[in-house]
């Protein structure tokens, strides 16, 4: 088996399980917070035999936007996280300002170690983006709140942004910019 | 004689599978997690829905000087929502129409929920008529009351909506009904 393959299905793993948690965890919260009744019940069509149900389609729409807002931010937090930090990492051996800057924010460690490679970003990224549509399909549907959904627009787009950054980034290790070499 | 270890090469198209359902099953799931809604089934020991499934509450229309705009909105299994406006009208008179028609076809009596409602507190008395029965739904000092009407098994009655005022109402009301099964 690959390098790479077994790389992508070690990496792949955190973000699969964060993703599902994050949609339990946010749709427990709801229920606890706003002290909702729901129920669950066995039906034969479909992939899946448990289904959960709400008598009402507001409080419906209100515990999967919320379990949708939770399931986003638990996604896009490290992904964002990634980026910022290889963004930084690659700037600090640029210019030695950012050195200077990181030294006052006291997070050198993130310059330290470059743990933080493009394939981590990009599938973090690629699950980001996959929870991205399921929320803006629901949005469309009517089943989640509109703004969640823009939310979600904004999230997919930047961690698009910032992994097509972190390629341009990498792909200058191995083919350095010409006026860099001078 | 050295032998090439293929376990490699028969493993990789499993992990490319994996891989894929590393994606596909959180996707999968996290679109199952969500919830949906769906009545409570309301059934006898028998397990026979008998609650409402011979029930029809259908709106009679016509035309009419004060009453306009009716409107009947079924808004789930056990609920209809009458919407109608009531027009400015004189002082001392009487106003009704017939609005709904109410259908029993199962054996069993059903209980009808009634609450009435105008969006503005005038000196209208509103009333609902069955038959020879009168069903109070707002009084002279505008007090709400809510009624309860039975439906006897495979009847059918028109229900009418009566308007009384004391004074002069210049101008139009919004009248509400909640019909709850």
């Amino acid at each position: 088996m690959s390098r790479l393959l077994k790389r992508i299905l070690k990496i792949s793993v955190w973000p699969a399980v964060i993703m599902i948690a994050g949609k339990l965890l946010g749709i427990i919260a709801a229920n606890i917070v706003y002290k909702l009744d729901f129920f669950i019940d066995n039906q034969i069509e479909g992939i899946f035999t448990i289904q959960l149900y709400y008598t009402d389609t507001s409080t419906m729409v209100l515990v999967n936007s919320v379990s949708n807002l939770f399931m986003i931010i638990f996604l896009a937090v490290p992904t964002i996280y990634f980026i910022i930090k290889t963004s930084i990492y690659q700037s600090t051996l640029q210019n030695p300002r950012t050195i200077v800057k990181i030294t006052k924010f006291n997070i050198l460690k993130w310059i330290t170690k470059d743990d933080t490679s493009f394939l981590l970003i990009f599938i973090w990224c690629s699950f980001l983006l996959v929870a991205s549509f399921v929320v803006i399909a629901q949005s469309i549907q009517g089943i989640c709140y509109p703004w969640i959904g823009g939310i979600s627009a904004v999230l997919a787009i930047f961690s698009i942004w910032g992994t097509i950054k972190t390629y341009e980034q990498e792909i200058d290790k191995i083919y350095p910019k010409e006026k860099e070499l001078y | 004689m050295k032998t090439k270890n293929l376990l490699p090469q028969i493993i990789e198209p499993f992990a490319i599978v994996a891989l894929l359902c590393l994606f596909i099953i959180p996707t999968l799931t996290v679109i199952n997690l969500s919830p949906i809604t769906r009545e409570i089934e309301d059934k006898n020991v028998l397990g026979v829905n008998t609650f409402n499934s011979n029930i029809a509450v259908k709106a009679i229309g016509g035309t009419h000087n004060i009453i306009k705009n009716e409107t009947l909105v079924k808004i789930s299994e056990k609920q209809y929502l009458y919407k109608a406006t009531i027009q400015k009208r004189e002082g001392e008179k009487t106003y009704s129409k017939p609005i709904l028609r109410l259908q029993n076809n199962g054996t069993f009596p059903i209980k009808l929920s009634l609450f009435g409602y105008t969006d503005s507190k005038t000196n209208s008395r509103i009333s609902l008529k069955v038959g020879r029965n009168s069903y109070l739904l707002k009084d002279f000092d505008g007090t709400l009351h809510s009624q309860e009407i039975l439906l006897e098994p495979t009847s059918d009655t028109n229900l009418y909506l009566y308007i009384e005022n004391i004074n002069q109402i210049l101008f139009p009301e919004y009248f509400e009904l909640e019909i709850s099964l």
